[in-house]
């Protein structure tokens, strides 16, 4: 090289970030066909001439080394399966520091503006799973299991209130299966996303939930199967919302992002976001941290009855808040308020965008929140006032299982929804790049996203989990989902503290 | 039907089984409704659609016309928090007080207050498209007025509180994104919030509310005079996106980079000094575009067929990319097979600033031709009898013909540059140059031979004076069967030992005292005529036909020729002229200097500099900014071989050029990327910034280097 190509040193680059991840070819399989770099969004893959043929020059791919998040789209797209996808761990000698040096010169880098970590996606930190630490009974000898292909097993739900001393009937929600698609809002993901999940929860007898971006005009067909949701921020409420549901949830708040509101750039406001957010075009859409209309249980309860009067007490208002300390208290106050469903999101939940600190510090487990939400709506005597739904980091069927043994009526599935589409968790949703066509609304991208595909996968999540809640609850010798909402019992912990255990209401296994 | 009225008196009556009754009534065709006696019922109007109107005699409750999707409501008092919450459309009246957050997230509609208002009114109001919230309070708020504001526009009187009275609390507007608050009375910028900007309304911002307050007058009884007479003030965002940059990816997720199509400079015009285009040039002539071509030649130099043509050693050559596989482009087949028309082209329009070059040598007639090209008078010194300098004079006549060199001259004298040969420039008639030209250009040349000073030297001959009398026609030189040996090896001793050759010498020897700086047709020639070049090799003295060298040596040498270059006479001149390599101005005011006066170099230097001086004075005259864009050379290693064959033997030259770093607009790049992202209008290019990830794949696969990654954020 000459001394003239040499570069300069240059303080700008002691921000740059070493990418953790990359794609590697294997040129021999590789047919040159350039898909992956048709593929990635991110500009990572890049094609450099490798022989000219009549002119033109055939390619073969490499990697930039820039931007690559290991989302894995090339991976899979790959006719050749030439393509992999590795992994360099950032070499710092500083163990305790090692996990906080890029993001610091992400947030300091002086070149560019902005200094709130945004990402995208549920807390990915190495906090305890609760989960994880928690073993389902079986049937041994003394009692019989039940095999669920020879006998009917029950999984049906209902959610809302059950008040035997009014007279009344509430309006309750038959879910068929104890999971229901969460809050994913129009903007965060596109209308064929949620078209797939409305048309999944259609023909499965369950639930899909607009999140807080209004509904689409496209998706009032599916109103018997729609949830839709009243953020801080309002948007796209008006009566043809009202009118094609079939319940209503207040977000109070969201797992990822407990008591911080939203912020849709308004890069993202565009054509029909705008029209269903009815916000113009390119306006930052910003949804306040609190209900500026609520600043009370009080203020709730009135909420609450505006929206039953509102839709003439046909249909169920939940609230859904995320998990803090004093949830217990709070889901008291929300029963007592007249919600008919708690949704319970825990730090776990996913985001379209969330500052990381807060997606990595606040809130607490799902598992905690729900265990003492139930606890104390029992100790109360109202837990039949409504029905819980527990949200953020249902990873499995066993998840769903848990989550109801430790007082769940039913849950909440988002990141789940994603993953079955194929997402590769790049935590990169906020970008509005995804490569498989989920969290974007790019014209190019959404393509990619075939509605009848993702309807099938949808289908075939549930269908699977629910047959596995079926075997699980055979072991246990339940055949009712009914009776393992709140059944500890079916539950034992280990590798947890007595202090942990009181808490979730579980005992040490073995005793 | 038609439109029925209903009467309810309230009283104790549950707001549950009052809006039901409402309704049912609705159902029924009623469409106006007097409420008496209300008592604080809640969601009074929840979700009623227009043509509705409830008028209201007591007190409403809470969340008055929440949700509600056009109905009209008059209020005969006052009326408690939440007026309007969450409207969609509508048409809100109160004669009286509300309490706090009215016109919480109101979406369309107006609502009127003749009273005060409590805290955070109007929070987050919205607009969308037609839908333009409105919301006029006759007398005073709280704090938190308009926090969060999307859209939509807020009005506040102070109809009956003093002038110096402020209308509104603190916190105004804070964190406001959209929308107008309209306040008349007094405000300070400590009431407002952060991100607001604070004005005087005008007469246009006024006028699109003067209608709304017409009618607020009008239904309260209010004097709208009294209302206009007073100064308003207007709230509203800083900047466009307040909240634009307030969050940094977390992750990576773009390159930052983005594709910009910009032709670089190929290395044979950064070899050139004229600095000529090849690419753009070849690629004129031969898309048929010659007269194109040659007005863009004009531009960089009027010696296409001689400099370029025939004398020229060719440094674009020695740059060619071509050199790396089959040998460069024959730039100077093409010059001598397509030159110029005699017609010049004119730049521009005549000008009255009057300029003096002393010298018609090479760099002399450069600084005249684009000179007189721009329209200015040109007055040229020579003090020989033809035009040329060491063109003319030097050159040896097998390497350049006269009628070459008059191809070129021909040209020149066709834009009626004023020549005044025959005349040396004393110091009187320099004098006179500075007193009565806007510029003097020094572009003498060197014609004092240099002298290495060894004992014997005044046996030697100067390369100069050999060259030029044998290029007059002398023939007092009789080389034939001896032994000629020549002092420095450069490209003039080059031609010397040609000439050499030609007279019959019987061997012809270049020492040199460091690697030959000859390079080029002239040592290959020299060389094939058996010229032997040596080095470094120093003499020491000559004597008795034989040479002695430093390092012992001795070579035998009947002829001694000193070909060590010559330094610029400058008689003229009072003091020593110091030049400034890069703008060519003196040290005496006005004087510029070019050519081998300034530094000793090839007629493609003097050519160079010629035109630098020549655009130097034009800029300095006009008082355009001289500082000059410099050209950013292409990377050799940006320019992709694999795209490129060897010649087969029977391509014209113009088919050879590479057009390093220049688009010829092949759209491998439209092609090859794979986002699609790249289109083409004309020659401009067009890269889709929202399609574009940045990848750099146009960048890698253009064979010519013409395109380059930039940050995102420059550039055009």
């Amino acid at each position: 090289m000459q001394p003239s190509e040499r570069g300069r040193l240059d303080m700008t680059r002691h921000w740059l970030n070493p990418p953790k991840y990359r794609p590697v070819f294997d040129y021999e399989r590789c047919s040159r066909c350039g898909l992956c770099a048709e593929a990635c969004t991110w500009g990572e893959i890049s094609l450099k001439p490798e022989s000219v043929v009549e002119g033109k020059p055939v390619s073969i791919p490499v990697a930039n080394k820039s931007t690559c998040g290991a989302c894995h789209y090339c991976e899979k797209q790959c006719p050749e399966e030439a393509i992999t996808i590795v992994e360099t761990p950032f070499a710092s000698s500083h163990l305790y520091w090692r996990r906080h040096q890029k993001n610091l010169w992400r947030q300091v880098d002086a070149k560019n503006p902005g200094h709130i970590l945004l990402v995208s996606t549920g807390a990915d930190s190495d906090q305890i799973s609760y989960f994880d630490h928690l073993m389902f009974d079986a049937c041994q000898v003394t009692n019989p299991a039940i095999d669920p292909l020879r006998e009917p097993m029950e999984l049906r739900t209902f959610l809302g209130r059950r008040d035997p001393g009014s007279g009344e009937r509430p309006p309750l929600l038959q879910a068929e299966t104890p999971i229901l698609f969460s809050a994913m809002s129009f903007g965060s993901v596109n209308l064929r996303v949620q078209i797939a999940e409305a048309r999944a929860a259609r023909r499965l007898g369950t639930f899909w939930n607009t999140g807080e971006g209004g509904l689409h005009k496209d998706l009032d067909e599916y109103r018997e199967n729609t949830i839709v949701q009243v953020a801080s921020g309002r948007f796209g409420v008006n009566p043809r919302f009202f009118k094609n549901c079939v319940a209503v949830e207040i977000k109070i708040g969201q797992g990822a992002k407990p008591g911080i509101g939203g912020h849709l750039p308004g890069e993202k406001v565009t054509g029909e976001i705008s029209k269903t957010r009815m916000i113009p075009e390119g306006a930052d859409a910003l949804s306040p941290a609190p209900h500026h209309d609520v600043y009370s249980i009080e203020d709730l309860r009135q909420l609450i009855y505006a929206i039953k009067e509102t839709t003439h007490y046909e249909k169920p208002v939940g609230v859904k808040v995320s998990a803090v300390h004093n949830i217990a208290p709070i889901a008291a106050g929300i029963a007592r308020a007249g919600a008919d469903i708690i949704a319970i999101d825990g730090f776990r939940g996913g985001t379209g965008a969330a500052p990381r600190r807060i997606r990595q510090s606040t809130g607490i487990p799902i598992e905690l929140a729900i265990s003492a939400a139930d606890k104390r709506l029992r100790e109360e005597k109202i837990r039949h006032h409504v029905s819980l739904l527990a949200a953020g980091g249902i990873r499995t069927s066993a998840d769903v299982l848990k989550a109801i043994c430790l007082g769940a009526d039913a849950v909440y599935i988002g990141t789940a929804v994603l993953v079955s589409l194929g997402c590769g968790l790049c935590q990169r949703c906020y970008a509005s790049k995804c490569s498989y066509g989920i969290t974007t609304n790019r014209p190019d991208l959404v393509e990619r996203i075939d509605i009848d595909l993702a309807t099938e996968a949808l289908l075939n999540l549930i269908q699977s989990w629910s047959d596995e809640i079926k075997e699980l609850m055979g072991g246990m010798g339940i055949n009712t989902i009914g009776s393992l909402v709140g059944n500890r019992d079916r539950l034992r912990g280990i590798h947890l503290s007595t202090l942990e255990m009181e808490a979730l209401g579980v005992k040490q296994a073995g005793l | 039907m038609g439109s029925r009225s209903l009467r309810i008196r309230v009283g104790n009556m549950p707001y549950r089984n009052l809006n039901r009754l409402i309704e049912d009534n609705i159902a029924a065709g009623v469409r106006h409704f007097l409420l008496e006696n209300v008592i604080g019922q809640r969601y009074i109007g929840v979700g009623l659609d227009s043509g509705i109107k409830i008028e209201i005699r007591g007190i409403p409750g809470q969340d008055l016309g929440v949700f509600m999707g056009g109905a009209e409501i008059v209020v005969h008092g006052n009326a408690q928090d939440g007026v309007g919450n969450t409207m969609n459309d509508g048409f809100l009246v109160i004669h009286g007080n509300v309490g706090d957050i009215p016109g919480h997230m109101v979406r369309n509609g107006k609502i009127y207050i003749k009273g005060s208002a409590g805290y955070r009114v109007g929070i987050m109001m919205k607009e969308y498209q037609q839908k333009q919230p409105l919301m006029i309070i006759g007398e005073k708020t709280g704090d938190y007025l308009g926090e969060y504001m999307a859209g939509g526009t807020v009005v506040v009187l102070g109809y009956n509180s003093g002038l110096d009275e402020t209308p509104v609390g603190r916190h105004t507007a804070s964190g406001i994104f959209g929308g107008k608050i309209f306040i008349r009375g007094k405000i300070s910028r400590h009431q407002l919030g952060e991100g607001t900007v604070l004005e005087k309304a005008g007469p246009a911002d006024l006028e699109k509310i003067i209608p709304y307050l017409r009618e607020f007058a009008g239904i309260f009884d209010l004097d709208l005079n009294r209302i206009l007479d007073y100064p308003f003030s207007i709230i509203k965002r800083a900047g466009e996106r307040p909240y634009g940059d307030l969050y940094v990816p977390g992750n990576k997720i773009s390159r930052n980079l983005k594709p910009l199509h910009r032709n670089l400079e190929p290395p044979c015009s950064s070899a050139c000094p004229v600095g000529i285009p090849n690419p753009v040039i070849i690629r004129k002539l031969k898309g048929g575009l010659s007269e194109e071509a040659f007005d863009q030649l004009d531009d960089y130099t009027p010696f296409r067929y001689s400099c370029c043509g025939l004398v020229c050693p060719g440094l674009c050559r020695t740059a060619c990319t071509r050199n790396s596989f089959d040998g460069p482009v024959r730039i100077d087949e093409i010059a001598r097979d397509y030159h110029p028309t005699e017609r010049v082209k004119r730049l521009e329009g005549l000008k009255i600033d009057k300029i003096v070059i002393i010298g018609a040598g090479p760099a002399g007639l450069a600084a005249a031709w684009h000179l007189a090209r721009r329209g200015y008078p040109v007055d040229v010194y020579e003090k020989e009898k033809d035009l040329g300098g060491k063109l003319t004079h030097n050159i040896p006549e097998e390497r350049l013909t006269r009628e070459n060199v008059e191809r070129d001259l021909k040209r020149i004298r066709s834009l009626k540059i004023n020549f005044i040969t025959d005349t040396e420039v004393d110091k009187k008639l320099f004098k006179r140059f500075r007193e009565e030209y806007r510029a003097v250009i020094i572009a003498v040349g060197a014609q004092n031979p240099k002298r290495l000073g060894f004992p014997g030297e005044e046996k030697a001959f100067s390369s100069f004076h050999f060259l030029r009398s044998l290029k007059a026609g002398s023939n007092s030189y009789d080389l034939a069967g001896k032994e000629v040996l020549i002092l420095g090896a450069g490209n003039v001793a080059m031609d010397v030992a040609c000439e050499c050759h030609r007279l019959g010498a019987a061997a012809v020897t270049a020492a040199d005292v460091r690697k030959p700086a000859s390079f080029g047709r002239e040592v290959e020639r020299a060389r094939s005529l058996g010229t032997k070049i040596l080095f470094p090799w120093f003499i020491e003295s000559y004597r008795d036909g034989m040479a002695y060298f430093k390092n012992g040596k001795r070579l035998k040498a009947d002829f001694l020729i000193e070909a060590v270059g010559e330094t610029p006479e400058l008689l003229f001149l009072s003091k020593e002229m110091l030049v400034s390599g890069t703008t060519f101005t003196t040290n005496i005011p006005k004087v510029y200097a070019a050519g081998d006066a300034v530094a000793p170099g090839l007629v493609t230097h003097s050519l160079g500099m010629g035109r630098k001086v020549a655009g130097i004075i034009h800029k300095n005259l006009q008082g355009i900014p001289t500082e000059e864009e410099t050209p950013t050379p292409v990377e050799k290693k940006r320019i992709n071989l694999l795209y490129f064959r060897e010649r087969n033997g029977f391509s014209s030259p113009l088919d050879d050029c590479l057009s390093c770093g220049t688009c010829i607009q092949c759209d491998i790049c439209i092609e090859s990327c794979p986002r699609k992202a790249v289109s083409r209008v004309d020659e401009s290019f067009k890269v889709d910034q929202a399609l574009c990830s940045g990848c750099g794949a146009c960048a890698s696969v253009c064979p010519r280097g013409a395109v380059t990654m930039i940050a995102r954020g420059t550039g055009v």
